[in-house]
């Protein structure tokens, strides 16, 4: 995906799409797309919050307990439930449901996925009963959902997943915001090797040359960020700006 | 190479997969061509093999981790970052027409390598095709002087540069200082732009805006503009039947003469002098114009929009013109009627018949603008002493009345002559029209004008003046100032004695400040 390259601080498309979705109260939103550029932090930051943000990160090895919750012991020898990410959400701060920003779903096993599609089923299908208060609990409104996932084609999404979340947005660039964290001279590189396809270099990985070049010089510091991409990174610089890299 | 046999077959021991070194050309922003993922394929690292397709995002380089290499990835970059793209290569700078398209990437060869040296890198060192000298002698062998030039140009601060000009020496020791002085004067050329920016206010050399005058390429197009005036005038044909013109030999190898061609000992040493001081100047020159450049100074339009429309008139011609000699009997020693018997007595070849002698036709082209301040009476006395030719008035600066007119052809003139518009406009249209009006490829085509050329809305560059000397050179058009040497000329026309340009001053100063020599005509 080309996109021109102008100042860095002005918000691309694609964030202006996902910030006007998440505005207009658009509660299940997908965000794909190459990893690092602030897909998450959009998740987390965006739209109406009054309810909380609640992150959950998907690995194979993950359990129920991180979406709904486990038994843990106290203090005084007994057992309290104590609730996952997905019911937090789901009761925000007791009047206005929260957000639920789930990352890498499709790295879920079955069984936490199975749970995950309960949990961003439609409100008035969505239930869920407390173990301890055997109470029947319900998304309050105002929850909702943003999903990430690195997948570049959305067809590699279950049809069950992609049902729940009927606006998908590809990122193709890092988020303006993320971008201000870094020195200005880096910005546009970052921007541009984003979505660099096998060359891509996370804002990361930028962050780091960054603030090692302060100390270090950049030199060094590409040597030790980029290792043998050293050269050919600083020579990048070199021919985009016509002056050496001090 | 040792090898060891394994169950599988051969394997090849000692030889390890190399490091691969891919250049991140997703990393260059341009202003004029959006940004986004390259498709890279490995090649070797000689000549003619690496290459870079911007629109396309394809770039072909070694990528071996070594200096050559390395540097070739860079020239490349370079390229990626700098040069036109297809889309306005094509659409625009081809068909600006300033210069030709073989200078302009010669030119733009020297421009990456100059931005190359600029950012660090060592080009002069590390970045040789291999084959400079061979190529350099076979162009020297066959006389090909612009070739060698526009190469030398292309390899100038590269490795591959010394070898070349060893090359040259070896066959045409006459041609290395005039070669070098033409390469140095471009290398300053740039230097001068790439001058810190607090020094000067202007356009980057490596910008790539959209519009030509915004772009760091119309640096290239103004060099190649002066390369090829300074390769045309000393490939300038000595006399005549030479004449050729030097931009239309830009591009195809060339047996001209050039201007140190037979010359040798003392003479040789005072032309090259001569010569180099004028390369020099021009050079020098050149560099004053561009210091003072700011972004506007590239010009905007095409060689072809600056020029006005000709609209021609064919107003009736009415009247014989006064001492019409379209036609003459002369004497003949063969023919039916002996209309000379005398001739038997008083011509030792007896040439006591007639035989027609047709005039040579030709076409007299009259600047009427106002800085020729010619009267009427000035127009019909020289139209009196062209009889057999046709006879035109040009005058731009009206968008409705024509600004050429036909004021006599064939012994026959107009009864009144029109008014000129003022202006002047069409001198180059005007001219190409009298190339293509000459009754024979021979019959002689007259100009006459102060020179002082101008194209829409009266505009003056020395652009429009270049390009009407091209057209006078390639075509072996005579050019006088005013009507007293014009009927001057004509009259010797008519006893056909042999005729020379009285070339302007306007013209011969303007190509002089351009390329350093001296305007030679027909």
């Amino acid at each position: 995906m080309a996109t021109k390259v102008k100042n860095t601080t002005d918000l691309p498309k694609c964030w202006q799409t996902v910030k006007d979705a998440l505005d207009a109260g658009i509660d299940r939103v997908i965000l794909f797309g190459t990893a690092g550029i602030g897909k998450t932090y959009a998740g987390l930051n965006y739209g109406k919050l009054d309810g909380g943000a609640h992150r959950l990160i998907c690995t194979d090895e993950m359990t129920n307990a991180d979406v709904t919750g486990c038994w843990q012991p106290t203090a005084n020898g007994s057992w309290s439930w104590l609730e996952g990410a997905g019911i937090k959400a789901w009761q925000g701060n007791g009047k206005i449901g929260g957000r639920l920003v789930i990352d890498e779903i499709d790295k879920a096993g079955g069984d936490v996925f199975a749970t995950l599609l309960a949990i961003t089923d439609t409100p008035e299908s969505a239930q869920w009963e407390h173990p301890q208060s055997q109470k029947v609990i319900k998304p309050l409104d105002g929850f909702s959902v943003v999903m990430t996932t690195n997948v570049e084609d959305m067809n590699e999404l279950p049809m069950a997943l992609k049902d729940r979340f009927p606006v998908a947005i590809r990122i193709n660039e890092p988020h303006p915001d993320a971008l201000l964290r870094m020195s200005e001279d880096l910005r546009m590189y970052a921007k541009q090797m984003c979505d660099a396809g096998e060359r891509r270099i996370s804002l990361r990985s930028f962050y780091a040359y960054d603030k090692l070049r302060t100390a270090l010089g950049s030199k060094k510091s590409a040597e030790i960020v980029f290792g043998n991409r050293a050269k050919s990174f600083l020579d990048a610089i070199r021919v985009d700006t016509g002056k050496e890299v001090v | 190479m040792s090898t060891k046999e394994i169950t599988s077959g051969y394997e090849v021991v000692g030889v390890t997969t190399p490091t691969q070194v891919v250049p991140d050309v997703e990393m260059l922003s341009r202003d004029d061509e959006d940004s986004g993922r390259w498709s890279v394929y490995s090649c070797s690292p000689v000549s003619g093999e690496p290459k870079t397709a911007v629109s396309e995002r394809l770039m072909f380089v070694p990528t071996y981790d070594d200096e050559i290499s390395r540097h070739i990835r860079a020239h490349e970059m370079f390229h990626a970052r700098v040069s036109p793209t297809t889309k306005l290569w094509d659409k625009v700078w081809k068909k600006r027409g300033y210069a030709n398209e073989r200078t302009m990437v010669a030119c733009e060869e020297l421009r990456v390598n100059t931005l190359m040296k600029n950012a660090g890198f060592e080009p002069e060192r590390y970045l040789s095709g291999g084959g400079e000298k061979q190529h350099a002698i076979q162009m020297a062998t066959h006389n090909d002087f612009q070739s060698a030039v526009l190469s030398a140009i292309s390899i100038t601060n590269s490795a591959g540069f010394t070898n070349f000009m060893d090359g040259i020496a070896m066959v045409r020791p006459e041609w290395t200082p005039v070669i070098t002085e033409i390469t140095k004067q471009s290398v300053d050329y740039f230097q001068e732009i790439l001058k810190d920016p607090e020094d000067r206010v202007g356009l980057p050399l490596n910008a790539t805006g959209e519009k030509p005058q915004l772009n760091g390429f119309g640096y290239v197009e103004n060099l190649a503009k002066w390369v090829e005036g300074v390769i045309g005038a000393i490939t300038a044909p000595k006399n005549d039947k030479e004449g050729k013109d030097a931009k239309d030999g830009v591009g195809k190898p060339s047996n001209d003469k050039n201007g140190l061609d037979g010359l040798d000992g003392k003479k040789l040493s005072k032309e090259l002098k001569k010569l180099l001081e004028g390369i020099k100047t021009s050079g020098e020159q050149q560099r004053e114009e561009v210091a003072g450049w700011r972004s506007g100074n590239i010009p905007r339009r095409a060689l072809s929009d600056t020029w006005e429309e000709l609209k021609v008139s064919n107003p009736a011609l009415t009247r014989s013109v006064v001492g019409a000699i379209g036609k003459k009997r002369i004497a003949s020693a063969t023919g039916r009627n002996p209309r000379r018997i005398s001739r038997l007595l008083t011509d030792p070849e007896r040439r006591i018949f007639d035989r027609t002698v047709r005039g040579e036709g030709g076409v007299l082209l009259i600047d009427t603008s106002g800085s020729m301040r010619l009267t009427p009476e000035n127009v019909k006395e020289m139209v009196a002493y062209a009889p057999s030719a046709l006879v035109a008035q040009y005058s731009g600066g009206s968008r409705t009345k024509p600004n050429l007119y036909v004021i006599a052809d064939k012994g026959r003139m107009v009864d009144n002559l029109p008014r000129p518009n003022g202006g002047n406009g069409v001198d180059f249209p005007a001219l190409k029209w009298a190339v293509k009006k000459r009754q024979r490829q021979n019959s002689p085509i007259i100009w006459v004008s102060d020179g002082g050329v101008t194209g829409k809305r009266d505009a003056h560059n020395s652009d429009l003046v270049m390009d009407c000397i091209r057209l006078l050179k390639k075509e072996g058009i005579y050019v006088v100032p005013n009507p007293e040497t014009a009927i001057e000329l004509l009259k010797k026309l008519q006893r056909r004695e042999k005729i020379t340009s009285v070339i302007p001053y306007t013209l011969s100063d303007i190509y002089k400040n351009l390329t350093g020599q001296d305007l030679v005509l027909r």
